[in-house]
């Protein structure tokens, strides 16, 4: 498998047309418009993740702040759409490594609108003198979570796993064993 | 600087030995080879050995009569420190190439000055990556030495000159300008990675070149005084007709202008020994093939012009075959005096006194020798596990079953001294295309059988060392051929009248994880449990179970083994037990890696929630935090090993009489499986597990137990 590890690149400006997002906190109702969907993403890094960038229809910067210490997911919402991780930005707002999809590494999320979109547990690790960065799909251990802590939410949207890519039908099986119960 | 050297006691005294039925500690089981190798001088009067004792990587050197070693190189093996490579340069001078402090290579050159019975060394250290190549022993102080170009990312093949790295004061700046002046013999080529030099001119002769998209072999054109391509592969293989990913090719050594000998199965089945025109770039003649099995090694005599010996795995034990008869009968008579199946001979003196013998088999890890012609004498040197010296091991039953393709499927059968009945382990190998299991030494068999069960390993099709056909007649057979094949040698093997068909359980890592658990819903009559370490359970999440698995390379290899996502979902799906969950109906054990990235702990995660669900097996799982495909020190194995013994244990257990000696050593166990929750190591602290393992070990007699149970607060033991 080849190895997607890149250098850290330093930037001067930042662009101006980045809408920041905000986690929900276990306490808020989550309710988002009917052309949104909620997004549930996990930071699982042995470096400091300052924030993801998602560009689509609209640009969103995700920062990495964890609303308690117990765990490391975020959950918040999007407009519906496709969307690229183009930039993992590390320790501070300043440094950042350069992400967007090829032949390598495809960096797209489909998200649906009225769905609880898990798009993967995103990680860094440091290798030699540069990153190796991926986002893995641990759907079960987003699924525990969300059980534990936003039921309400899963039970009236329904969870779904959005990373682009080939299909994953884990889920599907899940609701299925639930028919059977 | 000279070093006089204190001296260490080379031979190990045995001092007891230990019944058949006496437990062996995972702690002694689970542990690296204590001696790893060993090493001649030119002149065959000095040797050098390379062993791990309690964390240090060492070289020791001794005289060849001598009783007594000196220590020459240590090096802690923490931060991945370690020794690399090793060997004589010249009679008196040794190299050793290894990772030290903050992840840096280093080079040392060792000079030995031998007085009467006894010597000093002197050494000094260069920065660098480097690989002897060639110890050019008829050249005064020369050698040639493949050093890493990270600026250019290939190899260099430097020809060392140590007198002009003596008796200079040693740092960066000197060692690079002196090596500057070094003839660089591989300076105008390219993405160099292999090299192959002459033996008697010490000229560079043939060159492996690594570029981006494909790999190259040439040789030297001594008339035109160029290199010549002759063979060349592409490494996205889907665009190469002519070579597929189970091909083999590999030079061994050039014979003149138009030839060289080469290990290769190209158009033909088996890997031979072949003579390669590179001009036609064709084989012209076979110099060795056998009827069964892949050749793995050769070495040729371009002095005599003919293959001097051939290594493959015979009824899986690896062996050396000499082809002249003088060297065959030299070999039967140490496998005679030694007594074990598979001899090597791993060096030898340029003199041809002196050779350096390496025997083994699946009853012992192996030994060391050192044998002098002219005296006739063989000389042990150390076992390279001597601390499991006191226990017995056993060899296998060779089992061998045709299966529906015609084709011979061998497995081995490891049932002890037991007269009474057993319960049997079905162990599936992983890959499951190009891993091959051995009837050789292995910790978990010998570990298994210890307490009590009878292990089967089998080399189902997709095995390698049986030829290509046999090879790729695994690939895209998860859930079919070869768990056909596995079930076939496991009917005979329960048909045994020494096997239990009671009690029969099913234990595999990585493809054998898939494996164990999908044989218990192909087969659903024949185990009574099933384990799995580090498995694949749901076949469409290879392709989803990170961003990076999405590249045309990585979907290129998965396909090659597991079968086409994009043409064939629904039977990668109905071929994935976790899709079949509610027909797995026996207690299942799942371990996995949590760092795991050939086959994400996520596989397990699902089946353990999903069984949980279904809730009609019992299903046990351990995320270990620090483990990939595997565990990174053996405290990973420890852990495991007790824990699928326990696991056996409960649904079929041996019929045993368990000695006061046998329940020191589940105390011990048990007490270092209780350590491991107690301390947070390889999984989550876990107070509970800790207190009920260390009752358990308690219960067995271990006071030390007792202590940590007090500091968990428990006092009611």
């Amino acid at each position: 498998m080849k190895k997607y590890a890149v250098l850290p690149l330093f930037i001067l400006l930042l662009s101006g047309c980045v809408s920041k997002l905000s986690n929900f906190t276990n306490d808020q109702k989550l309710t988002p418009e009917s052309n949104m969907g909620v997004v549930v993403i996990a930071y699982d890094s042995d470096t400091a993740i300052h924030s993801l960038v998602f560009s689509g229809p609209s640009t969103f910067e995700l920062e990495h702040n964890l609303y308690d210490n117990k765990h490391n997911y975020v959950v918040t919402s999007f407009p519906a759409g496709t969307y690229d991780i183009t930039k993992a930005k590390i320790y501070s707002k300043y440094y950042y490594i350069n992400l967007g999809s090829d032949e390598d590494a495809n960096w797209k999320i489909n998200i649906k609108p009225n769905k609880v979109n898990y798009i993967g547990h995103f990680n860094i690790d440091k290798v030699g003198s540069g990153y190796k960065v991926q986002i893995k799909n641990s759907t079960t251990l987003a699924l525990e979570f969300l059980q534990e802590n936003y039921q309400d939410l899963i039970t009236r949207y329904g969870l779904v796993y959005s990373k682009d890519g080939p299909d994953d039908e884990f889920l599907t099986y899940l609701d299925s064993l639930k028919g059977e119960e | 600087m000279k070093i006089k050297l204190a001296p260490l006691l080379l031979l190990l005294l045995v001092t007891f030995s230990a019944n058949s039925s006496d437990f062996i500690p995972a702690n002694q089981m689970f542990v690296s080879e204590q001696y790893q190798s060993f090493a001649i001088s030119p002149d065959g009067k000095t040797l050098l050995g390379k062993s791990f004792i309690d964390g240090y990587q060492q070289l020791f050197a001794f005289g060849a009569g001598s009783k007594q070693a000196a220590e020459v190189f240590k090096l802690t093996t923490t931060d991945r420190k370690r020794i690399l490579d090793y060997d004589w340069l010249d009679k008196d001078t040794a190299y050793v190439s290894f990772l030290g402090t903050f992840n840096t290579y280093y080079i040392r050159i060792i000079d030995f000055t031998f007085k009467d019975n006894d010597f000093e060394i002197d050494y000094y250290d260069i920065r660098g990556l480097g690989i002897l190549v060639n110890p050019m022993l008829g050249v005064e102080d020369k050698a040639l030495l493949a050093k890493l170009n990270a600026k250019e990312k290939k190899l260099d093949l430097l020809e060392l000159d140590l007198s002009k790295l003596r008796n200079i004061k040693h740092n960066s700046k000197n060692h690079k300008k002196i090596f500057s002046t070094f003839r660089n013999l591989s300076e105008d080529l390219e993405d160099t990675y292999k090299f192959y030099v002459s033996d008697s001119t010490y000229e560079l002769e043939m060159i492996g070149q690594s570029y981006d998209d494909y790999n190259t072999y040439s040789v030297y054109d001594s008339k035109t005084g160029s290199w010549k391509e002759f063979f060349r592969v592409n490494k996205n293989t889907s665009e190469e007709k002519n070579y597929s990913k189970l091909d083999v090719f590999t030079p061994i050594t050039k014979v003149d202008d138009s030839h060289i000998v080469a290990l290769s199965n190209i158009n033909r089945d088996k890997v031979a020994v072949v003579l390669f025109n590179i001009e036609t770039q064709k084989d012209v003649e076979v110099l060795y093939e056998s009827e069964y099995y892949d050749v793995k090694a050769a070495t040729y005599s371009r002095e005599q012009k003919k293959l001097i010996s051939v290594s493959y795995a015979d009824r899986g034990l690896n062996k050396q075959k000499f082809l002249d008869k003088g060297s065959n009968d030299f070999q039967s008579k140490l496998v005679q005096k030694i007594g074990l199946e598979s001899v090597f001979i791993i060096d030898r003196s340029v003199t041809g006194s002196d050779y350096l013998i390496f025997a083994h088999d699946a009853s012992n890890p192996g030994r060391f020798y050192h044998y002098n012609l002219a005296n006739d004498k063989l000389r042990f040197l150390q076992s390279s596990m001597p601390d499991l010296y006191p226990y017995s091991f056993t060899k296998a039953d060779i089992l061998t079953t045709t299966n529906d393709l015609g084709n011979k499927v061998e497995g081995f059968l490891y049932t002890g001294d037991s007269s009474k009945k057993m319960p049997m382990v079905v162990m599936p190998h992983g890959g499951p295309i190009g891993v091959q299991d051995l009837n050789e030494f292995d910790r978990e068999v010998q570990f298994l059988v210890n307490r009590g069960f009878a292990v089967l390993t089998i080399n189902f099709r997709g095995s390698s060392g049986y030829g290509k056909k046999y090879m790729s007649a695994g690939r895209e057979q998860f859930g079919k051929g070869i768990e056909a094949d596995i079930d076939k040698l496991v009917s005979k093997a329960i048909s045994l009248p020494l096997i239990d068909s009671d009690k029969v359980c099913i234990y595999g890592k990585s493809y054998g994880g898939y494996s164990a658990i999908t044989s218990t819903i192909l087969y659903p009559g024949t185990y009574k449990c099933a384990i799995s370490g580090f498995g694949v359970f749901d076949l469409p999440l290879l392709y989803s179970a990170s961003n990076l698995h999405h590249s045309e390379d990585v979907k290129d290899a998965i396909s090659f083994v597991v079968g086409d996502i994009d043409t064939k979902y629904e039977e990668l799906k109905a071929n994935s037990p976790l899709y079949k969950a509610d027909q797995i109906k026996v207690p299942t054990l799942l371990f996995a890696g949590k760092n795991d990235e050939i086959a994400h702990p996520e596989h397990s995660r699902r089946l353990d929630y999903v069984l949980n669900k279904i809730g009609q097996a019992e299903v046990d799982y351990y995320e270990y935090l620090h483990s990939g495909h595997g565990h990174p020190d053996w405290a990973g194995d420890r852990h495991q090993l007790i824990t699928v013994v326990d696991f056996l244990n409960k649904h079929i257990s041996p019929e045993l009489t368990i000695t006061k000696k046998n329940k020191t050593v589940i105390a011990e166990d048990y007490f270092l499986l209780g350590l491991i929750y107690y301390h947070g190591y390889y999984l989550k602290k876990d107070h509970d597990e800790a207190e009920k393992y260390l009752r358990l070990a308690h219960s067995n007699g271990s006071e030390e137990a007792a202590k940590y149970l007090r500091r968990l607060g428990v006092y009611d033991f």
